[in-house]
């Protein structure tokens, strides 16, 4: 499986640039993906400080890492799980019981299609931000590299390592939750 | 409501943004330390937590009687003692020395007495056990102080017997010791008391048969 090849600018001599340890071409490489690290790191976490050692923290394991990287997959694709797998650090380190609850009670909502809608006039972006936020780890993994990334379900398998089925069954639970949460945010 | 209307909403709300001027700077800044702090006051607080529930336990939970510690006896059989010897000579040191209580044993034992071994019982209140085989049946002596007792009283005064289902115990005290033996044995059991004695009493007050 191959994940988004474009790598804007990044061709294999930067990556054996990093290879070899040379700081230039690690610049380079940072230049040409800081904006989806970044991207990442900020939706999951939904905090820019967290973000920012997110991003610190994915950047850090790629130098430590980039020796390992043989081209087997896209080096996007490598990134994309070294990405992940630093935001399930941290949020190994922030552990909060609160998203299981809320989900909870949040089953017993109905959402309204209408009440959704508005939400699309409305500049309420931080709003939804912190509704994805509240979201499970693994739901708000899901929904970040789709929407953030816009990544296919076989892509989002492929960085998250699980079946096809699993990112549509989690999507869809995603979805379902979500739709209630920002349905009592626009009616609100 | 289908995913079709969370769709855009969501695309314009999670899009891509554009990294901060100063991440580079901070991705070659100092490492933030993870402080596991917490986790070890969490941990501490848990077994500290455990630790007085397991005291509180110990301390309020209702008292067992010597008459169920003699029947538990009787249950555990010899694996579980403390000191497993036939010699009684060192089962009389072994007991005087953990609980203070000195049991009568003489040093031999002719004929269906068998000794298996001692333990000593009881959290603040000690008892001492002796386990023993009267020919094929199993009896234990449990031996504590009793203070309201006579010191000076040499004769058994019998408290009382209970006939259970699968044993029986009778009980006195003599000498400011309080005794409760318990064995398989039906009926009356006067065999069982060649563990101190070196011939069955002619017979035992009534108090203490078991009908």
């Amino acid at each position: 499986m191959v994940v988004e090849t474009d790598h804007v600018g990044l061709n294999h001599d930067v990556i054996q640039g990093c290879q070899r340890g040379d700081q230039e071409s690690f610049r380079e490489l940072f230049e040409s993906h800081k904006d989806k690290v970044y991207s990442i790191a900020l939706r999951y976490a939904g905090d820019r400080a967290a973000a920012m050692d997110i991003a610190q923290d994915t950047f850090l394991k790629l130098m430590d890492r980039i020796g390992q990287f043989r081209g087997e997959s896209s080096f996007d694709s490598w990134l994309y799980r070294l990405v992940v797998n630093s935001c399930l650090d941290y949020r190994r380190r922030q552990k909060r019981w609160m998203p299981m609850v809320e989900e909870f009670f949040d089953s017993f909502r109905a959402p309204q299609a209408s009440a959704l809608q508005n939400l699309l006039g409305d500049e309420r972006q931080q709003q939804v931000q912190d509704v994805v936020a509240r979201l499970s780890p693994e739901h708000k993994m899901i929904v970040v590299l789709r929407y953030t990334e816009g990544l296919s379900y076989e892509e989002i398998a492929d960085v998250l390592q699980c079946s096809r089925g699993t990112v549509a069954s989690r999507l869809n639970r995603a979805h379902k939750v979500l739709e209630r949460r920002l349905s009592g945010l626009a009616q609100r | 409501m289908s995913s079709e209307n969370l769709d855009p909403v969501l695309k314009k709300h999670l899009g891509r943004v554009e990294a901060p001027p100063n991440l580079w700077s901070h991705v070659r800044g100092p490492v933030p330390v993870h402080s596991r702090g917490w986790s070890w006051a969490a941990a501490a607080a848990l077994v500290a937590i455990i630790a007085g529930g397991w005291t509180l336990w110990n301390e309020f939970r209702a008292p067992q009687t010597v008459e169920a510690m003699a029947l538990a006896a009787l249950d555990r059989g010899p694996e579980n003692l403390d000191l497993q010897t036939e010699d009684a000579a060192s089962v009389r040191k072994w007991v005087k020395s953990n609980s203070g209580i000195d049991i009568p044993l003489p040093p031999k034992h002719a004929g269906v007495i068998r000794i298996q071994g001692a333990r000593v019982n009881g959290e603040s209140k000690r008892v001492a056990e002796v386990s023993y085989q009267v020919g094929e049946f199993r009896a234990a002596l449990l031996v504590t102080k009793d203070p309201t007792g006579t010191k000076s009283y040499p004769k058994h005064d019998f408290r009382g017997s209970d006939a259970l289902e699968t044993a029986r115990v009778t009980s006195w005290s003599m000498k400011g010791q309080s005794y409760t033996l318990a064995w398989t044995a039906p009926g009356e059991f006067r065999a069982a008391c060649l563990l101190c004695h070196d011939q069955e009493p002619p017979v035992l007050p009534p108090s203490s048969l078991v009908n």
